[in-house]
Order: structure tokens, then C-alpha cells, then sequence
């Protein structure tokens, strides 16, 4: 049962602001991969919610590495850990978008290029939060950051189809407004070995400029409305949508934000436009990969794991 | 067994024999050997361990370092740029009480590029917290190396070993490649702390308040300080196995000398020919052969230099602003000494330049005849290498 | 510092090994949430309260037995309702305006079609008094029910040679079979009644009750027409829609026959599909928009339409007859304007010919010497609210006392006369009582006899947005009628029901408004790992030493149970 806390891997007590998305992400996941599980946690703001010595929100074995470097500290240990001929521990790394998409890419392309054996959950709330909201290649267009003080003027970086010219077995997106979804992802993800890319979107309360419980329903209006559809490739090359949205109007999950607040009617038009053009051309990937690769399950690749 | 090798090779051979779990690396001239020699004998089993072939020197030392935190024995190398791009995670590993071996193939930073020898690049990271330990030679590079595991596991803390581009990294000397047997006997299988033992569930280097910092700073310095006794034992105890021991610093015919040439790495075999000319010819010169430099081998130094009246520093470095950086410390380090010797700073073979014997010869006499010592250092120039010294 | 602590594993690195629960993060918390059960906007919405969001929610998991018994809590006649009903609860579902209210009517019927429990009793039985119940419809079947299972051995007596009332004797079968009805009777005559037939109480009957009982109830309901009041209203062949209903013979007349109906509720239009199903020729009802009640629900006024029948709006001013029979009814023509009828007589009256007239324009009390002591309001028995009338021990519910003439509206009379006659004889006066007294349109008899607290009246009527988010609009369940061709040859019933997996799909669609059915968002959300389930399988409660009062869980919970409380 989901919420029996004695169960949970995440502990209370941890130092995030109230209403936070990374702790109900971190909890899902955690609870998910269970207590054979060697967390990576980066400067983040996972990292505070990690705790401060000597104490810890953590109760499986945890590490916290530098900022740039989940992917291959994951690697090391995983690494080690087959070595000691320990193989049913799944190590996983939790790193928000700044150490995902921006500092962290290198790390993380270099250890998805030789499909390392670890799970690897982007915690992506749209910028650098932990530092004070400023602007990361993750920010959506038009959006407010310390550091974008009339809004941002680039796209969302696509890091799942970065992550997809990885070939890596397996990358998914997930949203904490779809608790099953993401579970049943993470479980996915767990049973399978290599590199596994987890694309989890969660609110920052205080950076997205919302109301402390209206993470889940931004969460939930974010894929409804398509801004952050959810879908899994495999192998890099096989695309599943998993969930048709409502396609809601854009506006309505820009208008709760208070980081959209200034943006004109245009500005919102246009956000409608690229969200409408990216929902086109992924249901076109997945009908085209689905004509190509039918049939094929990348067993082989998930198999054999290295 | 006898091998005509390279220095490289000599440190891969080394490197083998030490059964290491997890080798990250990544390619980068004149360390290159390394990696692919190790890569040659992953791919024929016979390395043992798993070899992690990342995109970057920075992911290698990442790789290295939380593997070394689950408690395997970790080796990487690197040079030059690629050791200045580890930079934040030599701190990072030594921070965190890894043990990680690395081999330093010393290398001029670019920019302007170049490729030949220069100890500036590992000397740049004196202050994160490694062990480093400068190799004379081929032999010394894989006997030091082998050392290497057991002072990083014993202290927990990382231990760079270093050998000069080209004049070990590529040329090839009769090396003596231990038994594995007896590599096995003398340097047992790694028992380092296991971080991530689900048995006993821990969250490693969480945030720490100033002062849990500070008394953390402390005990690796006060580990760093128990490292000279700890290289110190393991270099003997290699030499009672191996019969090849090397000390912290090594003096030749310092006793009663005038002057002592103090030198590191390369040099030192080079200056040991000139000095035996010049002593033949009776100067009373000596050579001090520095090999650890950190921790920093204060007392025994001292123990060599202190009664001396004058003392040469020569060497393949420049902290620029000062002088060589071996000459700064050593000035630091006999500050307190009764006798004071005069000391004077002489750089040569900066950029990988040749320093033969003809110039080391006029390095002494200089040093022996001077009668200002100067605080700024000398520039041996290529007159000096092609005439000696005319004076 | 010992010499060797810089090589103790533990200590030359920091490891946390405590946990940050230490940490007391409640404190920052302004707010709580509260777990709090309420009424669901259906159930307030059902004149009779029936726990629509449990018994939904049993049969969303194929329970329907679980389902069935939380009709029963609150309603003796599940099967009835689930098929005659008006189904206010639907207009006031939460899913009305995302994809289509619940089809809780259906549900009702499905729960009765497949499942089975017994009525569950509500004090230890055998503590009683006795009570007699007169009227066998919906208003006194339900006050038999409800006190036999307070415990009150029950006297139900009925005028008439079947109980039913106006279930029986003014619904026509094809709305409500017989065995239908008679499977409700069935469960209720389960419990402590006694029932007897033909059995018409005359007012020294009365009195005789009263003084072998505690308590009487009168559930007599309204039997006389209300006359149209227009010339010709004596000629042969004008006939009232209930008696019509009621009459065997009457009915037979119609056969080849043009019939005219006058009125536009539930009564005519019955009689003309009555009439319709007896061979009439033609078929017309005659309404006047501005005065007529209309039908319960348009379902019946389009099934009527599709038997053949064919409606007008019109105001009957006068019948003509030939030789002592109608031959013809003369009306003032309804004008039309900016789409809606009204009354404007023309110049000209239209005339509409016929064989056979039947005028439903409601019922009324009549006279009788049941009542001759008690006082009258606007044509009715005057009682409070709860069916006290101005004589000590006789109440009065459905009909009789009330112009909301539903079935389900008898039904809810009947409930809270049986809470006032078990107040009245066990001295209660408690404060739910008064609280009802004071004004409440609705309450639960099943928690007002269970311990624990009674569900705010307060309705979550409006609905967390989350759950329209997490809905998936999915087209309300139906099923399909009988075919219209196969209708007026008999007296099959018209409304095809669910089957069992359209049933439970359609409990599926119901948000489960003010009911905790364990769904476990508001903990799993909790990014505080405080929130849980702590007594036993019925509360979730947030643990106060962690909760930071983000309020995630309440904006979560699609059911409203789960709410952010006062500042701290």
C-alpha cells in the first residue's frame, strides 16, 4: 500500500520548502526501488533534502558526489559493486536539469554512451532552484529566472532526444501528478540493466512562483495541456506514448505560474504553437517507430547490459 | 623478470600486478600507453578488473573515486591538461578519503601546447590533499606505483605517482617486473571501508557546519602528516621483499659536502654523473634526490641539508611570479635550521628541454663559487648546456 | 584525538547515519490538514440522503452487494427508485459538468439487479414499541421499515387488496413490473411488520389505533382528482388519469378510440401510454405550460412521443359534448414567443375532437374523517417538519402532507417521521435531532444510529480542480430501451438496465464526493512522508511533528475529505 510509510525509503524531516515536487518525486522512485538501492545525489536541491551531517532523509547506502558528475559516480559504483559481486542492487542517481542538461551532459552523455548500469532520474524542476531560480538550458521559453529578468528567450532543451541518440535502453518521462505512471516506470526501469533515463518533471513552488499545493496540479496541467507529454523510448528508437492528454489550452497551466505572469497573449500563442508542433512530431515518431521497429523489444539490448 | 620497456609500460606491468578492480581512463598524450596497454590486457582477461573507458579525465577520477568509496581498488592516469581538468575532483577524492592511484605522466601546459616534459602540471596540484611521489626512473615508476596502493589504502587517501613525459613515458629501459606471486603476498587484496553497505545504510559526505569542516580538514591533515612514516615503512618493506628501496629523499655523498645539488625525477640521474665528474675533480658537492612532496619530507630534508652551507635546487618547473616550486618549499622548509644554508634556484629543462650534464656542471660550479644567492632563480640557457661552464 | 581517528572509517569522513526525522519540520507548518468525511453533493441533492458515494464505489469494484446494502441504509425500495425515480441527485453530480452526471439511477437499479443483502438494523430489536402505519405507498412502506429496524414492531395497513400504493396501483408496469416492486416489498416485510390488506381505517378506527399503539402514522396519500373546473367536466367519457390508471374497464374503453389527456405530469402522461397500450386510435395530451407540473424527466415525455404519442400545449376551457358524451375539447391556443410557450387566447378557439377525455391534473386530498381534527395547509395536513400533527401521537408523511409529490420525496417523509415517532417514544431529544428539527433538508439515519461523528451537512459541491484533471471524460454509461414497436403491445418494461460490466464502468466514473475510499493520493503525495492511514482502515492523518501544512494532500483529494483546517 502506497501509504504505508514504513515502507517509504525517503524519511521526514527533511529541509524542502513546503510543497515541494522533488520529495514527492524522491519518494515515489525511492519507495519503488525498494532498499537494495545505492543513491547519488549532486549539489541539488535533492541534496539538501538528503539532510545535513549527521543526519540523513536517506535510509538506503547514499553519496554525495560533485555537481557535474551523477552519471559517473553511478557508473563507479555500480562498477565496484559487480565487482564485490554484488548484483541485485540497482544504483540510482538523482540530479536536478542544472546537473542533467547543462554541467552534468558530458558526464552523463559519456556514461550513457557505454550504457552503464544505473538509473539516472533528472529531478527537473527548470532551473537552477537550489541556487535561487536562476536560468538553465531546461528554463521554457518566455519564463522568468533571476537571471532572465524579462523572460527567457531559448527553447526547452530536448534532453530526451539527446538521451535517445544514446541508444540507451530505456528513457521515459514521468510526472509526480501520475504516481502510477512514474511507479510503474521505475519498476520498468529496475528490471532492466544499462543506462536508464528517467525525465521527471517537479515543480519548484518557489521558482515557478505557485501556491505550496499546487504542485501536483501544475504537474497534472503540464502534461494535460501537452507541455511535458509522457513517453517512453527504447532503445532509442521505439516511442510510446503513454498517456493521451486532454490537450488542455496552454494558457491554463501558464496562468497558475507566476514565473509566466508577464508574458503577452502572443507569447502565450506562441507557446501553444511549439507545444502543438512538438505533440505533432512526437505522435509522428512514435507512429513512424512503431512501423520500423514493431515487434522489436530491445531485449538485446536491455540483456545484455554493457 | 627482466623487461626492456618503456616507462609507461613499466607502470601498466605495475598496475597489473596490483589486480586493480576499476581502471577509468581516458586518452591523453604521453599517458596514452597506459591506457592502451591496460585496455590491450583488459580485453584479454588478463587485467582482471573492469575497465571504464570515459569521455573524460574529469568522469575518470569520477569513477575512480565512488569506486574506491564502495571499497575496490581504483587506478586511473593522466597528464597535462587532462590532470588540470580533474582539478576540483583531486579534492574531491582526497576529500573523501578515497584511495585512488594515479599515475601522472608530467607534461607542459599548454597554452602554448606542447608536449614535452614539465612538472608543472602535477606540482599545480600540490594542495589537493594526494600523496605525490616523483619517479627517477622506470623502475622506480613501477616500484612506486605497486608502493602506491598500499599507502592509498592503508592512509586512505590518493597517491599520485609521477614520471616524466618521454624520458620515462617512452623510452625504454631493462626493467625489473616483479613476480606476481610475490606482488600478490606483498600487497593483499584492499580492505577499504565499504560506503555503500546496505547492511549498514549511511549517507556519505552530507553538508557539514565551519567547524565539522574544519575538524574534518584536521584529520586529513593529521593523516597527511602520518603519511611520511606510513611511505616511509612501505618503501623499506617493499625493499626487504623486492630488494629495491628508494626512501622519502635519497642523499649522495652529502656528508661534509660544500654544496648539494638538490634534484627530482630525471635529473637526478643525469646529475649524478655530473656530480661524480666534478667530485673526481675535487669539489665536495653532494646530491639530495627529493621524491616525495607530499606530505612533505620536512625533517628528513633537513636531516640531509641543514649542516650544508650552500644548497642548488634544479628543476623542470615555475610557479611564475616566484621560482621553481621544489626551491620555494625547500627555502620553507630549512627556515628554521640553525646552519641556514645558502640557497640558490636554477631552472632547467622547462618545456621539456634537455639537461645534460654539461649543464648541471654549470649549475654546481655556479652554486659553488657564488657569491650572492640570489632570491629570484636562475635560467639555465642553452649555452650553459652546450659549453658547461667557462667562468 | 586519538592517534588513530584519522584512520577510523566512521569518523574521517562524514557519514549521517541519523535520521532527519530528528528534525521537527512541523513546527514550520501555519496549517493542518483535516480528514473529514461529508456528504456528497448527489447525496444531498436525493431528498432521502442514500449513500450514493459508498454504494458507487462498492460497485465500481463489482460489489454490488456492498452496494445494494448502502441503498438500503437509507431507502426500503431500491428496485422502485432505481427505476422511478426523478433522479435529483444526478443534476447535482460533480462529473455533470466535465462529462456527463453518473447515471446513479441506473446504478441504484443495477445494485438492486445484481446484488442481495438484508436491511441492517439500526438498535437491538425487541426494545420497541408498537407502531401503526397506515398506507402501504412509498411514504409508509418507508416509516414501517425504518422503525421496525429501530426496533418497533410495525402495524402497516392498507386500504386496498395489495400494498404499494401508488407504486402498485398508480405506476403502470412497463415503468415498474410487479415483481420488482414486490422484491422490495419482499425485503422489507423481512423485518418486524405486520402487514394487512383491505383493511380501509375509518376514523373510529383511528382512534382505536391510537390507543393500542404509541404512535400512528398516517401515509394515506392524495387519491381524489383535482377537477378542471371548466364546462362540460360532467359528460360521459371525461374520466380523471388515476382513475383511469386504477380501472380495468376504463381502460378498455380506449381501444380504437381518439384519446385526449389534460395535464402534463407523471399521471398523464402514464394514461396516455396507458391508453396508448390499450389500442387507442390516436393519442393527444393536452398541456398548459404555464400551470402543469411537468414529467419527472424528459426520458418519459420522448418515450411517450415515440409510442405515438403526440403533445400540444393548450388550455382546455371547455368540453362539448354530443348526446350526454365528449365529443370535442375546446382550447385557447398557446402562443409562441421568443421560443417559450405561454397562454394568449386568439380570436378563435381550437377545437380538438375525441372519444375519450382523461384529466391529470393532479391529485388531492378529498375529504375524509381521518382528518377532521387536524389543521390544513394549502391542501394539506399540517405537520412539522418531521409529520408531528397538532394530535399527540398520530404523524403524518408522503402525500397527505406534502405537495413535493415524488416517491422518493413519500419516501424521505416517511424517514423522518419514523426518526420523530423513535425521538418521541424513546425521550430523545438529542442534538441531531434538533439539528434536523432546525431545518435540514437531508440526513443519515444509518450514522445517526452509528457511533462516530455525523458527516457535515456542508457539501463539497464545489470540487477540487485536480479531479477534473484526473478524471478521463468517458461518456456516461446507458443501455437500450425496448424497442418502441414492442412497447404498446404490452406492458414490458421500457428502460433496459446496465448489465454488470456497463455497471460497474459507470461506478468507475463517480469521484466518490466526501467519501475516503482509501484511494491513497493525499499520502503519496505528501513530499513529507508524514501523511498516513493511523486508525485502523478509516482515516488518513498527517503526523504534526513533519507535516509543514503545504496542503498537497487536500489539493490532491479528489473527494474533498482531506482539507486544509484553520491557521494554527
Amino acid at each position: 500500500m502506497r501509504s504505508d510509510i514504513s515502507q517509504d525509503v525517503l524519511r521526514a524531516g527533511h529541509a524542502a520548502c513546503p510543497g515541494c515536487a522533488y520529495p514527492m518525486g524522491m519518494r515515489m522512485v525511492l519507495k519503488t526501488l525498494g532498499l537494495r538501492t545505492v543513491v547519488v545525489v549532486v549539489p541539488s536541491c535533492a541534496a539538501i533534502i538528503a539532510g545535513p551531517f549527521p543526519n540523513t532523509s536517506l535510509g538506503v547506502p547514499s553519496f554525495h558526489s560533485a555537481f557535474e558528475i551523477a552519471a559517473p559516480t553511478a557508473a563507479g559504483i555500480s562498477a565496484a559493486l559487480k565487482r564485490q559481486g554484488v548484483d541485485d542492487v540497482t544504483v540510482l542517481a538523482f540530479a536536478g536539469d542544472g546537473g542533467t542538461f547543462d554541467i552534468g551532459l558530458q558526464a552523463l552523455s559519456g556514461a550513457a554512451d557505454r550504457n552503464e548500469d544505473f538509473i539516472y532520474v533528472c529531478l527537473d524542476n527548470e532551473g537552477y532552484m537550489n541556487t535561487g531560480v536562476q536560468v538553465s538550458s531546461s528554463t521554457p521559453q518566455y519564463s522568468w529566472t533571476g537571471t532572465t529578468p524579462s523572460g527567457n528567450t531559448r527553447h526547452k532543451k530536448q534532453i530526451m532526444e539527446i538521451m535517445a541518440a544514446h541508444r540507451i535502453p530505456y528513457a521515459a518521462t514521468a510526472s509526480i501528478a501520475f504516481p502510477e505512471d512514474l511507479m510503474a516506470k521505475v519498476e520498468k526501469a529496475k528490471g532492466m540493466r544499462g543506462t536508464r533515463f528517467i525525465h521527471l518533471l517537479a515543480p519548484c513552488v518557489t521558482g515557478w512562483k505557485i501556491a505550496p499545493d499546487e504542485a501536483p496540479l501544475v504537474s497534472r496541467l503540464s502534461v494535460e495541456s501537452n507541455v511535458f507529454p509522457l513517453y517512453e523510448i527504447f532503445d532509442g528508437l521505439r516511442y510510446e506514448i503513454n498517456h493521451q492528454p486532454k490537450r488542455i489550452p496552454v494558457e491554463r497551466y501558464l496562468v497558475l505560474q507566476g514565473r509566466f505572469s508577464h508574458i503577452s497573449a502572443e507569447q502565450t500563442e506562441a507557446i501553444q504553437t511549439e507545444t502543438d508542433r512538438a505533440w505533432a512530431e512526437l505522435c509522428s515518431r512514435e507512429m513512424r517507430s512503431r512501423q520500423l521497429y514493431e515487434g522489436s523489444k530491445g531485449t538485446a539490448a536491455r540483456v545484455s547490459g554493457d | 623478470m627482466r623487461k626492456f620497456i618503456t616507462g609507461n609500460h613499466a607502470v601498466a606491468e605495475a598496475v597489473k600486478l596490483c589486480r586493480p578492480d576499476v581502471v577509468a581512463a581516458y586518452p591523453i598524450t604521453p599517458q596514452t600507453p597506459i591506457y592502451e596497454q591496460l585496455s590491450d590486457w583488459d580485453s584479454t582477461g588478463e587485467l582482471g578488473g573492469t575497465m571504464v573507458k570515459v569521455e573524460s579525465e574529469h568522469s575518470a577520477m569520477a569513477t575512480c573515486l565512488s569506486a574506491s568509496l564502495t571499497g575496490v581498488r581504483t587506478f586511473t592516469a593522466t597528464s597535462s591538461q587532462g590532470l588540470a581538468f580533474m582539478h576540483e575532483m583531486l579534492h574531491f577524492a582526497a576529500g573523501a578519503r578515497t584511495a585512488v592511484v594515479m599515475a601522472v605522466v608530467n607534461r607542459s601546459l599548454a597554452a602554448p601546447y606542447g608536449f614535452w616534459s614539465d612538472q608543472t602540471d602535477s606540482l599545480s596540484q600540490r594542495d589537493t590533499g594526494w600523496l605525490q611521489l616523483y619517479c627517477e626512473n622506470n623502475q622506480e615508476s613501477l616500484d612506486t606505483t605497486i608502493q602506491a596502493f598500499k599507502i592509498a589504502e592503508e592512509l586512505m587517501l590518493p597517491v599520485m605517482v609521477m614520471l616524466e613525459a618521454n624520458f620515462i613515458s617512452h623510452f625504454m629501459e631493462p626493467t625489473e617486473v616483479p613476480e606476481p606471486a610475490q606482488v600478490d603476498e606483498w600487497l593483499q587484496p584492499p580492505k577499504l571501508p565499504r560506503r555503500f553497505d546496505l547492511a549498514n545504510p549511511g549517507f556519505s559526505n552530507g553538508v557539514v557546519t565551519a567547524k565539522q569542516y574544519r575538524d574534518f580538514r584536521r584529520l586529513s591533515s593529521d593523516a597527511m602528516e602520518h603519511a611520511l612514516s606510513v611511505v616511509e615503512r612501505v618503501d623499506k618493506d617493499f625493499g626487504r621483499t623486492f630488494g629495491r628501496s628508494y626512501g622519502l629523499v635519497e642523499a649522495v655523498d652529502c656528508e661534509g659536502a660544500e654544496l648539494i645539488l638538490v634534484t627530482t625525477a630525471t635529473i637526478t640521474s643525469t646529475a649524478r654523473v655530473a656530480l661524480a665528474n666534478l667530485r673526481s675533480r675535487g669539489m665536495k658537492v653532494g646530491l639530495c634526490k627529493l621524491r616525495l612532496f607530499r606530505p612533505f619530507p620536512v625533517a628528513a630534508l633537513r636531516s640531509v641539508l641543514d649542516n650544508a652551507p650552500r644548497v642548488a635546487v634544479l628543476e623542470r618547473n615555475i610557479s611564475l611570479g616566484r621560482e621553481g616550486i621544489f626551491c620555494s618549499e625547500i627555502k620553507a622548509a630549512l627556515v628554521n635550521s640553525p646552519g641556514h644554508p645558502k640557497i640558490q634556484g636554477y631552472l632547467a629543462g622547462i618545456g621539456g628541454t634537455d639537461v645534460n650534464q654539461h649543464s648541471i656542471e654549470w649549475v654546481l660550479q655556479d652554486a659553488f663559487s657564488r657569491e650572492v644567492f640570489m632570491d629570484q632563480p636562475i635560467w639555465v640557457d642553452d649555452a650553459a648546456a652546450e659549453g658547461g661552464y667557462n667562468a | 584525538m586519538s592517534y588513530h581517528t584519522f584512520l577510523d572509517p566512521e569518523l574521517i569522513i562524514p557519514i549521517s547515519r541519523l535520521s532527519t526525522e530528528a528534525f521537527k519540520t512541523g513546527s514550520w507548518s501555519r496549517n493542518r490538514p483535516v480528514f473529514e468525511e461529508k456528504n456528497s453533493p448527489c447525496r444531498v441533492g436525493c431528498p432521502n440522503a442514500n449513500n450514493i458515494a459508498t454504494a458507487m464505489y462498492m460497485a465500481s469494484k463489482g460489489d454490488y452487494d456492498g452496494a445494494l446494502a448502502a441503498f438500503l441504509e437509507e431507502s426500503p425500495l431500491p428496485s422502485v427508485c432505481g427505476r422511478v425515480c426523478n433522479h435529483a441527485c444526478q443534476s447535482k453530480c460533480n462529473r455533470g459538468d466535465h462529462d456527463g452526471s453518473v447515471q446513479i439511477r441506473a446504478m441504484e437499479r443495477a445494485a438492486s439487479d445484481f446484488g442481495s443483502a438484508r436491511p441492517e438494523m439500526l438498535t437491538d430489536a425487541g426494545k420497541g414499541l408498537p407502531v401503526a402505519v397506515i398506507g402501504s405507498g412509498p411514504a409508509g412502506l418507508a416509516a414501517a421499515y425504518h422503525l421496525a429496524r429501530m426496533g418497533h414492531p410495525v402495524r402497516l395497513i392498507e386500504a386496498r387488496e395489495r400494498l404499494g400504493g401508488l407504486l402498485t396501483w398508480g405506476i403502470p408496469g412497463y415503468r415498474l413490473p410487479e415483481e420488482i416492486l414486490n422484491r422490495d416489498l419482499k425485503r422489507i416485510l423481512s423485518l418486524d411488520i405486520e402487514a394487512v390488506t383491505n383493511r380501509p381505517v375509518d376514523r373510529a378506527g383511528l382512534d382505536q389505533l391510537l390507543g393500542s399503539h404509541r404512535a400512528v402514522l398516517l401515509a394515506t396519500g392524495t387519491w381524489a382528482p383535482t377537477p378542471m373546473g371548466i364546462p362540460g367536466e360532467e359528460l360521459g367519457g371525461v374520466c380523471p388519469g388515476l382513475d383511469f390508471l386504477l380501472n380495468d374497464a376504463l381502460q378498455a374503453q380506449v381501444k380504437g378510440r381518439r384519446v385526449i389527456v389534460i395535464g402534463g405530469g407523471n399521471t398523464a402522461i402514464d394514461a396516455a401510454r396507458v391508453a396508448v397500450r390499450n389500442g387507442a386510435a390516436k393519442v393527444d395530451i393536452l398541456y398548459r405550460p404555464d400551470l402543469e407540473a411537468l414529467p419527472d424527466s424528459d426520458d418519459e415525455v420522448r418515450e411517450a412521443e415515440e409510442e405515438g404519442v403526440h403533445r400540444t400545449a393548450a388550455h382546455p376551457v371547455e368540453f362539448v359534448g354530443e348526446q350526454g358524451r365528449v365529443s370535442a375539447v375546446l382550447c385557447k391556443e398557446i402562443e409562441r414567443a421568443d421560443g417559450i410557450d405561454c397562454c394568449r387566447s386568439k380570436a378563435a378557439p381550437d377545437e380538438f375532437s375525441c372519444d375519450l377525455v382523461i384529466t391529470a391534473i393532479g391529485q388531492s386530498l378529498g375529504a375524509s374523517s381521518l382528518y377532521s381534527e387536524l389543521d390544513m395547509d394549502r391542501g394539506r395536513i399540517a405537520a412539522d417538519r418531521q409529520g408531528r400533527t397538532v394530535r399527540t401521537g398520530l404523524y403524518i408523511a408522503g402525500d397527505a402532507g406534502s405537495l413535493r409529490a415524488t416517491v422518493v420525496e413519500a419516501m424521505a417523509s416517511g424517514k423522518r417521521a419514523a426518526v420523530a415517532i423513535h425521538h418521541d417514544l424513546t425521550g430523545k431529544t438529542d442534538s441531531v435531532s434538533d439539528a434536523f428539527a432546525g431545518g435540514r433538508e437531508t440526513f443519515s439515519l444509518h450514522e445517526l444510529f452509528r457511533p462516530g461523528p455525523i458527516r457535515d451537512p456542508n457539501v463539497t459541491a464545489e470540487i477540487n480542480r485536480y479531479s477534473y484533471l484526473t478524471a478521463v471524460a468517458t461518456q456516461p454509461q446507458s443501455a437500450p430501451n425496448l424497442d418502441a414497436n414492442l412497447r404498446v403491445s404490452g406492458f414490458q418494461e421500457v428502460a433496459g438496465g446496465l448489465d454488470e460490466g456497463g455497471a460497474e464502468a459507470e461506478a468507475g466514473r463517480c469521484f466518490y464526493c466526501g467519501t475516503c475510499i482509501g484511494c491513497d493520493l493525499c499520502a503519496t503525495f505528501c513530499p513529507e512522508v508524514s501523511m498516513g492511514q493511523t486508525n485502523g482502515k478509516t482515516a488518513y492523518e498527517a503526523d504534526p511533528d513533519h507535516c509543514k501544512g503545504c496542503g498537497a494532500c487536500a489539493s490532491v483529494c479528489v473527494r474533498g475529505v482531506v482539507t486544509m483546517g484553520d491557521e494554527l
